[in-house]
């Protein structure tokens, strides 16, 4: 249950004695655009490793070990239109370390990071911020090494490429934070904290009570809530391709189609089971004939986004299979909206999916995200009224939404020899 | 069925050992709505050459057969495993090691099935030439994915670095040519000589009741029949414990990265003891090069290390490193300072007493949050690398270790270490 604690600050208390640890989040939240994207993503890498009280990695973290090595880190996240800057911690419950009092620690520590930012003349202290801003840009090189994770985002450019807020790497975009100043990233911090909306949320062995006058000492004040629209539908656009070689020994294959159904629509039940049997889960039909039956890749699998509309296909394939295995991935569309399925796979991929949903609740950071986001969003469902619904999705719901699924973009990064 | 209490864990383990050998670990996980289930063998990449059960000549079998193995077992005549799971909920996967192979499930309904299921599948192999020719194109799919990803190559070959003439020194998956050499009744001989449920152990963890939870287990073992079980005798290569000192590696990366492996060569000691080896050593690493010690703040300011900067602690069944890594603009400077601080360790450590409680509480608190994640506290069990001791013993473990401990183990380790450096650049 959320409480007030004023003008758009919410505070979100999930109650349980399930964990050993208390964990709480602190996100800030607004609609989001390539520039502020990039602001919260450095602001991330600065905020992380220092603050007024711990100017430096070593003081911030001899405070975190002397707390019984209470994690804290500041990250970025992006739910649709929506984007957040979130502060996080997780502490040890204090029965297990003798009674000292480490949530009343944990919430002024996190006080302390997140409102006494190291800071000289309204500019964040400039050898911090040179040295995280050329760290964060390294990073982004080094990213391209990784390349699932380049494939991906390749696709997602061409895909998003009219969208660049969605086309935008949850790392950041070089440009962008390129010309980002110790200056300008301070007054855009300054309006952050001002006028974002804030999530508090806390899962663990504790009572709102508590948290409600722990939190009073930050004195939180009210701000205007933003448009709270989350969920992006793409237009339909032609489609694009592009081929790329590097020295690899490996080729990557990405496609991404359009299913124009959102998170938590009528339909939306009908999506993640047809994501199931397409390409979702290890009894699917991309794993079955891609990987098992014609030894073609270690991984294919396809992933759903309810929050644009957006199908992803992935495998990791030989680059002379290339042909073979977007025909393979073609075939399994066609097949599921003839309904070429059995009953059998179909409820295998049914239990499948609801055995996902119900290990969720057994794990503190999925307890929190999910809060936060039915806050966010206003509405919520229950994991028993999930699974009641996935339930009674039946077989013509999926060939239906296989119907719907619209080829947009293809990346192929081919592997070439190194000689 | 033995019952040990954990106060200060909160846990309590359920153990009994069958009549036939197998190992079974029951933890109850109030609160929690699935369980996790993982059964292991005491057989890894590095278990090539053997005498068979039954046998009396060695055989040594290509690289890559424990995973190889491990990929099989899933297809049987009529079905495939991961589909009996997936009838009553139940997601299932499998890991290879360098000294143990791994078959695991987790499910919130249905647990008496999906366990049934595991041990089933475990202990029934079914390999035709067809099928295990159907896995190389998949298998070498595999392989050639990590040999374009630069941390896995970083990290393999400094492991290869560190034990040039042993099994080690092979990658777990193997080469496309030494899979290509494996036969299924290669893989018949391996499952037979390493899947005995005495060479086995079952841990089972979350949503369960100990009693109920043996009582399935000991029935569907008491209708198997099982060879009589036998020691089983491992070949390795004499090893002559040298390291290779350096070696430079040509990928089309953008970040040059570097890695320092510091292989152990000291005799460990036994049982809980050795327990404590290892937290004390990971506690004077921690002191030497975690975020809390003045040189990596040092190396950090100069550019030196980054965020990428790391560190792991890793003790097995017969070998014992420690592997540092990172990206570096110049790998040459990352190697010397890092060597520096390596060869000042005792000095270093000898002034670092003001910070030991704080690396104590870090890792205490550490090993209780993984009792919130029944994947780590499952994968994680050993039961027979510490003697009688556990993961359980950790925190107490911990709390008992001082700073004349730590610096004990690393003078210990550090004096004899063998250390080799890799750096990977950018080219082709």
């Amino acid at each position: 249950m959320a409480t007030q604690l004023a003008k758009g600050v919410w505070l979100n208390v999930i109650p349980t004695t399930q964990f050993k640890t208390i964990s709480m989040t602190v996100d800030y939240i607004a609609p989001g655009n390539v520039q502020e994207l990039s602001n919260r993503i450095l602001l991330a890498q600065l905020l992380e490793t220092s603050s007024a009280e711990y100017p430096t990695q070593t003081s911030l973290a001899q405070k975190l070990s002397m707390m019984y090595g209470a994690s804290y880190g500041v990250n970025v996240f992006r739910y649709g239109l929506q984007e957040g800057l979130r502060f996080s911690s997780t502490i040890i419950n204090d029965h297990f370390i003798g009674g000292e009092s480490l949530l009343s620690e944990m919430v002024s520590f996190l006080h302390s990071v997140i409102y006494r930012p190291l800071v000289t003349d309204k500019a964040f202290e400039p050898t911090t911020f040179g040295r995280q801003k050329q760290n964060l840009m390294a990073y982004l090189k080094s990213l391209n090494d990784d390349k699932q994770y380049y494939a991906e985002q390749q696709l997602g450019e061409l895909y998003f490429k009219n969208e660049p807020f969605f086309a935008t790497s949850l790392y950041g975009d070089a440009e962008t934070i390129a010309g980002i100043s110790a200056q300008s990233l301070y007054t855009t911090y300054q309006q952050l904290l001002a006028t974002d909306e804030i999530q508090i949320t806390v899962a663990g062995d504790v009572t709102e009570a508590d948290l409600v006058s722990m939190l009073a000492h930050w004195q939180l004040q009210d701000r205007q809530v933003h448009d709270r629209e989350v969920i992006y539908r793409r237009p339909e656009a032609e489609l694009v391709s592009k081929t790329e070689g590097q020295p690899l020994q490996q080729s990557k294959l990405n496609i991404a189609y359009k299913l124009p159904v959102y998170y938590r629509d009528a339909d939306y039940y009908k999506a993640i089971v047809f994501n199931g049997l397409f390409g979702g889960t290890p009894i699917s039909m991309l794993f079955k004939n891609v990987r098992e039956k014609n030894s073609l890749a270690y991984y294919a699998s396809s992933r759903f986004d309810g929050f644009t509309g957006t199908l992803l296909v992935q495998a990791g394939i030989d680059q002379s299979n290339e042909q073979a295995v977007k025909t393979i991935i073609a075939e399994q569309l066609t097949a599921i909206t003839k309904g070429q399925f059995s009953d059998e796979v179909f409820d295998q991929v049914v239990a499948s999916l609801i055995n996902g949903r119900e290990s969720r609740l057994d794990s503190q950071r999925s307890l929190v995200n999910q809060a936060m986001l039915d806050q966010l969003l206003h509405s919520s469902v229950s994991a028993d009224d999930w699974v009641k619904q996935i339930k009674q999705v039946t077989r013509e719901d999926v060939e239906k939404m296989a119907e719907q699924v619209h080829l947009q973009a293809v990346y192929f990064l081919k592997g070439e020899d190194a000689k | 069925m033995k019952s040990k209490h954990y106060s200060d864990l909160g846990e309590t383990l359920y153990s009994e050992t069958l009549d036939n050998g197998l190992r079974v670990y029951l933890l109850p996980k109030a609160g929690f709505h699935k369980t996790y289930a993982v059964m292991t063998t005491d057989y890894g990449s590095i278990d090539q050459s053997f005498v068979p059960l039954d046998g009396t000549e060695a055989v040594t079998q290509p690289a890559g057969i424990a995973h190889f193995l491990e990929h099989k077992m899933f297809e049987k005549a009529d079905h495939d495993a991961f589909d009996t799971f997936a009838h009553f909920g139940g997601s299932s996967n499998a890991f290879t090691s360098y000294t143990h192979t791994s078959y695991l499930f987790s499910a919130t309904h249905h647990l008496k099935e999906n366990l049934e299921t595991l041990i089933d599948f475990v202990q029934d192999p079914y390999f035709t030439a067809q099928t295990v020719n159907k896995e190389k194109g998949i298998i070498g799919q595999e392989i050639q994915m990590y040999e374009d990803d630069p941390n896995s190559r970083a990290y393999f070959g400094t492991i290869a670095n560190l034990y040039p003439d042993q099994p080690l020194a092979d990658d777990i998956a193997g080469t496309l040519a030494s899979i290509d050499k494996i036969k299924a009744a290669d893989l018949y001989l391996a499952h037979k000589t390493f899947y005995h449920p005495s060479n086995m152990s079952l841990f089972v963890v979350g949503r369960l009741e100990p009693t109920e939870t043996l009582a399935w287990v000991k029935a569907d073992q008491a209708a198997k029949q099982f060879a009589k079980p036998a020691p089983i005798k491992r070949i390795l290569p004499s090893d002559t414990h040298q390291v290779i000192a350096h070696k430079k590696l040509l990928m089309p990366v953008e970040r040059p990265k570097a890695t320092i492996g510091i292989r152990g060569m000291d005799d460990l000691p036994t049982g809980i003891d050795r327990l404590k080896y290892e937290d004390a050593l990971s506690l004077g690493f921690t002191l030497l090069l975690g975020e809390t010690a003045p040189d990596f703040l040092s190396l950090y300011d100069q550019g030196i290390i980054d965020d990428s900067f790391g560190y792991n602690i890793e003790l097995q069944r017969g070998a014992h490193h420690v592997i540092m890594a990172g990206e570096a603009e110049d790998p040459q400077t990352f190697e010397n300072a890092i060597m520096d601080i390596l060869h000042h360790a005792t000095d270093k450590l000898a002034t670092a007493s003001d910070r030991f409680e704080a690396v104590q509480r870090e890792a205490i608190g550490s090993t209780l949050s993984s009792f919130n994640s029944l994947e780590a506290i499952a994968n994680q069990f050993d039961d027979r690398l510490y003697g009688d001791a556990t993961l359980f013993d950790e925190v107490s473990v911990i709390k008992r270790l001082t700073m004349n401990d730590v610096i004990q183990t690393m003078t210990q380790f550090l004096s004899t270490a063998g250390i080799s450096l890799q750096e990977i650049v950018p080219g082709h």
